[in-house]
């Protein structure tokens, strides 16, 4: 069964179309990332999914609930993490999971749980403001799962934080992931991307411009290079099953003038600037 | 509407509300200025008459004094003393000579020496000095042979309409009336504003809260914040007096009427600070109604004062407290103050349902 099912998903402010006849399916059990750069309408696309923003176009299904006419059966079976940490910074960690479990109809002993599971529970009592930028984004994960939901939604989960924090919470996705659960996440981080998701799409300018498992993406439209650098310092891309390249890489190795020699395979970010002429982090 | 999720909400907003320095300062205001205005006219807000008293002979007036509810007294040791504490806060003072009661029942007309502050109102003045005539009549176990009605023709014709009321009871109106100004149109905003810059009613909006049960939520805050310091405002000013039922109800519909306003303005903007602006215009027009209670307006600015939902506010509050909220008098002002809280919840369910849409 498909966790996400959008057909023809559009959205247009004014006469600027943010999301544009976005149609992709999402399994369930599924880690599905949307990648883009700043402005591609990856946001605007989770607020559709998850029922903030009326599509002007089209149609989304999300957990088997149309996001217009069913909302209210679809929002206690997912779970939000926002772009901005949104929590109540007067009060502790623990009151702010408190205060989402009563909306939620969720007992005390699950908040200690999720308390547990994000590693705050040493300094749950401790007021929110106080809380590292990491700190609080563990406690919104512990938020958006609170309630146990069959579909998180992660908006750029690592954004701003410091590579060993981000490291942390991709560690926190993953166990996540293992564990069968449906993760859509937003990123303009190709590496997380490619560490976390079984399936990307790309989007740019509201439009998904690719969508595939990233190994294949990077093979169709990455191009197999090795990279060498010679004893004057020169720097040389040699694409591989390119027989010239392959004659002129043996003669530099007999004559001894390479240096080093790697492999240079696509990353992400090639695949994106090739199919859009611009980067990821623009 | 599910109450445990509205409840959620305002228990949260409760406790959490109150750290927000506005929020705590708008609750604040109206007791701060009652106890300084208690401080500067060195009076209780329910004209109760503090008077001192030198008693050396045990006189029966006294204890015919002690025995009027609206009669503060204080014993002093010596005719000195009672002057002094006419001077620092007493209305008036009374030394009694040692064989007063003895005297008077000798028909001898014994002189009673009866100091009075001038700087507290001719209207506490006469209070004070028609209980002294009263009680000294009571002790030929007498009253004055007929019923005298006064009226002070230097105030207002708001005043002058309600007997028991009074300069303490004005004062405090006027800080009721701060106190649900400040909590409907200030703190309620609030609420929904630091929700919106925090980003955390997206939050509250993804979670099964509906918007209605939000909205129920910050409205029951404003109802037990402004519950809450009116109860504080009236427990120090010792307010309960008149006929409370009614001061009650008119306290409640009117926190209501100021609760919807606030809603719709924290509904409309989207910041602290354009509250803090808009909130103070519309909080001066609510409140106009209650300076002019004392002041002869112009007819055309009293008609215009009536168009003011508050002006049946203090109207109803002023009778309630004076004693004189019969329904005939009290019920047509109940009755445009219940309409306009009815007209304000609607506009504030209607802007909700066009949010949803």
């Amino acid at each position: 069964m498909n966790a996400i099912e959008t057909e023809a998903l559009t959205r247009a402010f004014g006469g600027r179309h943010a999301v544009d006849g976005l149609t992709f399916t999402v399994e369930e059990g599924e880690v599905f990332g949307l990648l883009g750069p700043n402005g591609a309408g990856k946001t605007t696309t989770i607020r559709l999914l998850t029922g903030q923003l009326r599509p002007t176009a089209g149609q989304a299904r999300v957990v088997g609930c149309d996001v217009v006419s069913e909302r209210e059966r679809l929002l206690p079976q997912i779970g939000v993490v926002f772009e901005q940490q949104n929590l109540y910074d007067r009060m502790s960690g623990r009151g702010n999971l408190l205060f989402s479990a009563q909306l939620y109809g969720v007992d005390a002993g699950r908040v200690e749980e999720v308390l547990e599971m994000v590693g705050l529970r040493e300094r749950a009592a401790e007021r929110v403001r106080t809380y590292s930028n990491g700190m609080k984004q563990r406690l919104l994960i512990a938020r958006a799962l609170l309630h146990r939901p069959r579909l998180l939604f992660l908006d750029e989960p690592t954004k701003g934080l410091d590579p060993a924090v981000a490291r942390d919470i991709r560690q926190m996705i993953a166990e996540l992931a293992a564990q069968g659960m449906t993760v859509f996440l937003t990123t303009h981080y190709m590496e997380e991307a490619d560490q976390l998701c079984q399936r990307v799409a790309f989007l740019d300018q509201g439009r998904i411009v690719a969508l595939d498992h990233p190994a294949r993406l990077k093979m169709s439209y990455g191009r197999r290079l090795v990279h060498a650098t010679l004893d004057d310092g020169t720097q040389l891309d040699l694409p591989l099953g390119d027989s010239a390249a392959g004659r002129r890489l043996g003669e530099l190795a007999a004559a001894g003038r390479i240096l080093t020699l790697h492999s240079a395979e696509a990353t992400l970010e090639d695949v994106f600037i090739r199919l859009t002429g611009r980067r990821l982090a623009e | 509407m599910r109450w445990h999720i509205v409840w959620a909400i305002a228990r949260k907003d409760i406790v959490d509300g109150v750290k927000n320095l506005y929020v705590l300062f708008s609750l604040l205001l109206p007791i701060g200025m009652s106890l300084l205005f208690r401080l500067v006219f060195h009076t209780d807000m329910t004209g109760s008459l503090t008077v001192a008293v030198y008693d050396p002979g045990s006189s029966r007036l006294v204890a015919g004094l002690h025995n009027s509810p609206q009669v503060q007294l204080i014993r002093a040791a010596s005719a000195k003393e009672v002057e002094e504490k006419v001077k620092d806060r007493a209305i008036g003072g009374i030394v009694i000579p040692e064989d007063f009661d003895a005297a008077v029942a000798a028909g001898e007309r014994p002189i009673l020496t009866v100091y009075l502050n001038a700087r507290r109102g001719s209207g506490e003045l006469l209070a004070f000095q028609r209980l002294v005539e009263q009680q000294v009549w009571a002790l030929v176990h007498a009253e004055l042979p007929a019923r005298i009605a006064w009226t002070d023709v230097s105030a207002s014709p708001g005043l002058r309409s309600q007997g028991a009321f009074n300069f303490g009871l004005y004062t405090l109106i006027l800080m009721m009336m701060l106190a649900l100004s400040m909590t409907g149109t200030f703190v309620v905003p609030l609420l929904l504003v630091e929700e919106k810059e925090k980003h955390t009613l997206q939050a509250l909006l993804l979670s099964p809260a509906r918007p209605s049960e939000v909205t129920a939520g910050k409205a029951l805050t404003g109802l037990v914040y402004t519950l809450l310091i009116v109860g504080v405002l009236v427990g120090l000013n010792r307010g309960w007096v008149g006929d409370w039922p009614v001061t009650i109800l008119t306290l409640l519909l009117g926190s209501l009427l100021m609760i919807a306003v606030g809603l719709l303005v924290g509904g409309l903007f989207h910041t602290t600070m354009q509250v803090n602006t808009w909130s103070t215009l519309i909080m001066l027009v609510l409140v106009a109604p209650s300076w002019f209670t004392v002041v002869n307006l112009p007819v055309p600015l009293k008609m215009a004062s009536a168009l003011i939902p508050t002006y049946y506010l203090v109207e109803a509050l002023q009778l309630a407290l004076a004693g004189e909220a019969s329904l005939a008098r009290v019920g047509p002002h109940l009755a445009v103050l219940t309409a306009s809280t009815l007209i304000a919840f609607a506009v504030v369910a209607w802007a909700l349902r066009r949010g949803e849409r």
